[in-house]
């Protein structure tokens, strides 16, 4: 059966000034002001007022009903947005929450349920203190065996980053020096960005504290910083974050009805694994049993990978998989080459390296020798985390995934830096009337993704984006994908 | 969070760091405490057989192998017909662990402790586990900061381990702990213990 999904665009969307508290906020506060902004960027891109009316469907992204103190808050956040009786849900699945959600709004509109939706989401994570959410975060880990041991994300991710270090022969002073320099290219970017909680443009800002957690960070003082869990030292964390962001998402009628520069979602894909990361076999030439060798990847590389233990502790399957799905649906060849930004989610630095060789920016192993080259930097090959990424940004968890296919959009549109000054010049004088230190568009911007990443890899999903219209005739439906993937017993 | 510390009724004081400085805002306060019960379900077996016999059992399916964690139904073909096998006594080894110096609430008086993530035997899976380098906590404690310090930390991993199991068993998984068996690694971070040639 030939089958077509109906082609889907983003819009316009909006996000909130991210912050260790935003106590002027509630949840839905922090909903409707990320929904204004999106209102108002339509209004300007349409001619007209846009308003809740256009909107079909509304899907809501929110982590933890724990730190929102609160259950069955999508309710409250159609009821402030006005969308009642209309179809609303909420999408969740740990930190990939928000990437989660943006793959259901495509669904909504793919399968012809909705014509135009409406994704937000949102995180309250200044409601308790710090170990307190760290316990929150943690019973998203497995209670009865890893949680009940004292674990938490962090440690996990530190035992995994150490597996890592250990599979690829990687010293540890080298490694620490290149998680260092995931940190400071993250919070370099988040510099532009006047929504970015380690920003001084941000009027929420934290300005006084002995810790450097705005501005600009040196290597010295990421390798300088202490140990929350070996490797990861606590500039190596994001932060955690009270934050919002929402995407609109119409089909390619609606979208070109309303706006003039529609940004078409291309690729979706979404992988999983296992909840405890000791469960993962540790199976020698995995990449090739498991089929999730790249298309592009060398001979060389391939028979390497023969010899490969995977994915084990050292590598995120789950990442790998919704990469193999995003580009076959995209048709991405050569994902270095033919994408220009990258949102990814940099919980630890460690698992952005880790993610690179997942989404086959390089090969497994190479992760770090590839920041270390420059080639994610802003003049880079591939910039990774224009934005800031989640250290630099905050990781508002259920906002994350959705600013990280916001920010794409603006970068695609080609207007990021246009929005930015614009916000910026809204937030004088409460950010010291300070000016955007450097440009954060990425010049003739064409096709870039946004990877969202929950538990320890349990989910991850991964959209990419192109503002190419002919792009939209190379999407294969992963329907009937000759894959051993989506095999079936004969 | 501690609202005796707060040593208000409701709301928290306008200096408090969770108002921003905005002072004209309400922040207030839900006591939130509550306890939980756990149920192990078929893998009240493990623990019961860690509490009261002091043995680690794992899970074996014909088919697909060993299980540590035990799967009391088989992950690969979802068979129910695993057999329980006495797993005490198998080589283990610290297959990748972490030094905590931070932590949740439940256990941030701790730190520092290793997370160990536990190869025990043949087991397709490691177990998480609470690694001890010492059994007197401040020399374990001083022995994982000089590990830290001298960024050795990934020593650990590859160590060979020892099961060791608590005398007043709570029921739950850090009823077993395993104490670093690797007589030469604990030698060397003892070595500071001498005093220094000057």
């Amino acid at each position: 059966m030939k089958f077509k999904p109906r082609e889907v665009a983003v819009i316009g969307g909006g996000v909130i000034p991210h912050s260790k508290a935003r106590p002027d906020l509630n949840i839905t506060d922090q909903c409707v002001e990320a929904y204004n902004m999106a209102r108002e960027d339509l209004t300007e891109q349409m001619g007209k007022p846009f308003s809740n009316a256009y909107i079909d469907a509304l899907v809501v992204s929110y982590f933890s009903d724990h730190f929102a103190g609160q259950l069955l808050g999508e309710a409250m956040i159609a009821d402030s947005l006005g969308l009642n009786p209309k179809r609303s849900y909420r999408a969740m699945g740990g930190g990939a929450t928000g990437g989660i959600g943006v793959q259901n709004g495509y669904a909504l509109i793919a399968s012809g349920l909705a014509d135009l939706v409406a994704v937000v989401g949102f995180e309250k994570m200044s409601l308790v203190d710090t170990a307190e959410g760290n316990e929150y975060i943690a019973l998203a880990s497995d209670t009865d065996w890893d949680f009940a041991n004292g674990g938490y994300y962090t440690a996990y991710y530190a035992a995994m980053a150490a597996e890592y270090a250990k599979t690829f022969q990687i010293p540890v002073e080298t490694f620490e020096r290149q998680m260092a320099e995931v940190s400071v290219k993250n919070r370099k970017n988040a510099q532009s960005n006047p929504f970015a909680q380690t920003s001084w443009l941000n009027p929420w800002c934290v300005k006084e504290s002995k810790e450097n957690v705005t501005g600009y960070i040196s290597v010295e003082e990421v390798l300088e910083s202490d140990y929350c869990a070996t490797p990861l030292r606590l500039r190596n964390c994001c932060l955690m974050t009270d934050g919002a962001a929402i995407v609109i998402l119409a089909s390619k009628e609606t979208a070109q009805k309303l706006v003039d520069k529609p940004i078409w979602i291309v690729g979706t894909g979404m992988g999983t694994d296992t909840m405890r990361p000791g469960d993962r076999y540790d199976t020698v030439g995995g990449l090739h049993d498991y089929d999730l060798v790249l298309p592009h990847e060398d001979k060389a590389t391939q028979e390497r990978y023969t010899k490969l233990r995977y994915p084990g502790q050292n590598s995120f399957r789950a990442g790998r998989m919704s990469a193999k799905q995003a580009y076959y649906m995209a048709d991405i060849k050569n994902p270095l080459k033919e994408l220009d930004v990258i949102e990814i989610h940099d919980a630890f630095s460690s698992s952005e390296i880790q993610t690179y060789e997942d989404l086959g920016l390089c090969p497994y192993g190479k992760g770090g020798e590839f920041v270390m080259s420059g080639a994610a930097n802003m003049d880079g090959e591939l910039p990774i985390n224009p934005s800031g990424g989640l250290i630099g940004m905050g990781h508002s968890v259920g906002s994350s995934g959705v600013w990280q296919i916001f920010f794409t959009y603006l970068q695609l549109r080609g207007d990021v830096d246009k929005v930015f000054k614009k916000w910026n010049e809204r937030f004088k004088p409460d950010n010291g009337n300070r000016e955007i230190p450097r440009p954060i568009q990425i010049p003739n911007a064409k096709r870039g993704a946004g990877h969202s990443h929950a538990g320890t890899g349990s989910h991850v999903t991964y959209s990419i984006l192109s503002n190419v219209e002919s792009d939209l005739e190379r999407i294969k439906p992963l329907a009937g994908w000759a894959s051993k993937l989506i095999r079936r017993p004969n | 969070m501690d609202t005796k510390k707060l040593n208000v009724k409701g709301i928290v004081p306008p200096e408090s760091k969770r108002l921003m400085g905005q002072k004209d805002l309400v922040v207030s306060i839900r006591d939130y405490t509550t306890y939980q019960f756990k149920a192990y379900g078929r893998n009240s077996r493990y623990f019961r057989a860690l509490a009261e016999k002091k043995k680690i059992y794992a899970t074996s399916c014909k088919e697909h192998g060993v299980f540590l964690p035990p799967r009391p139904t088989c992950p690969d073909c979802q068979s129910p017909n695993m057999e329980w096998i006495d797993y005490t006594n198998q080589p283990a080894h610290i297959k990748t662990s972490s030094i905590c110096a931070f932590a949740g609430r439940a256990f941030i008086d701790e730190v520092p402790f290793v997370l160990g993530f536990i190869q025990m035997g043949e087991a397709k899976t490691v177990m998480s586990s609470v690694v001890k380098l010492s059994e007197d906590p401040a020399e374990n404690t001083r022995m994982l900061s000089k590990l830290m310090k001298e960024r050795r930390y990934l020593e650990l991993n590859g160590l060979k381990v020892e099961p060791r199991f608590a005398e007043k068993p709570l029921y739950t998984v850090r009823d077993l702990w395993f104490q670093v068996a690797d007589k030469n690694f604990l030698d060397s971070l003892k070595e500071t213990l001498k005093p220094r040639k000057s």
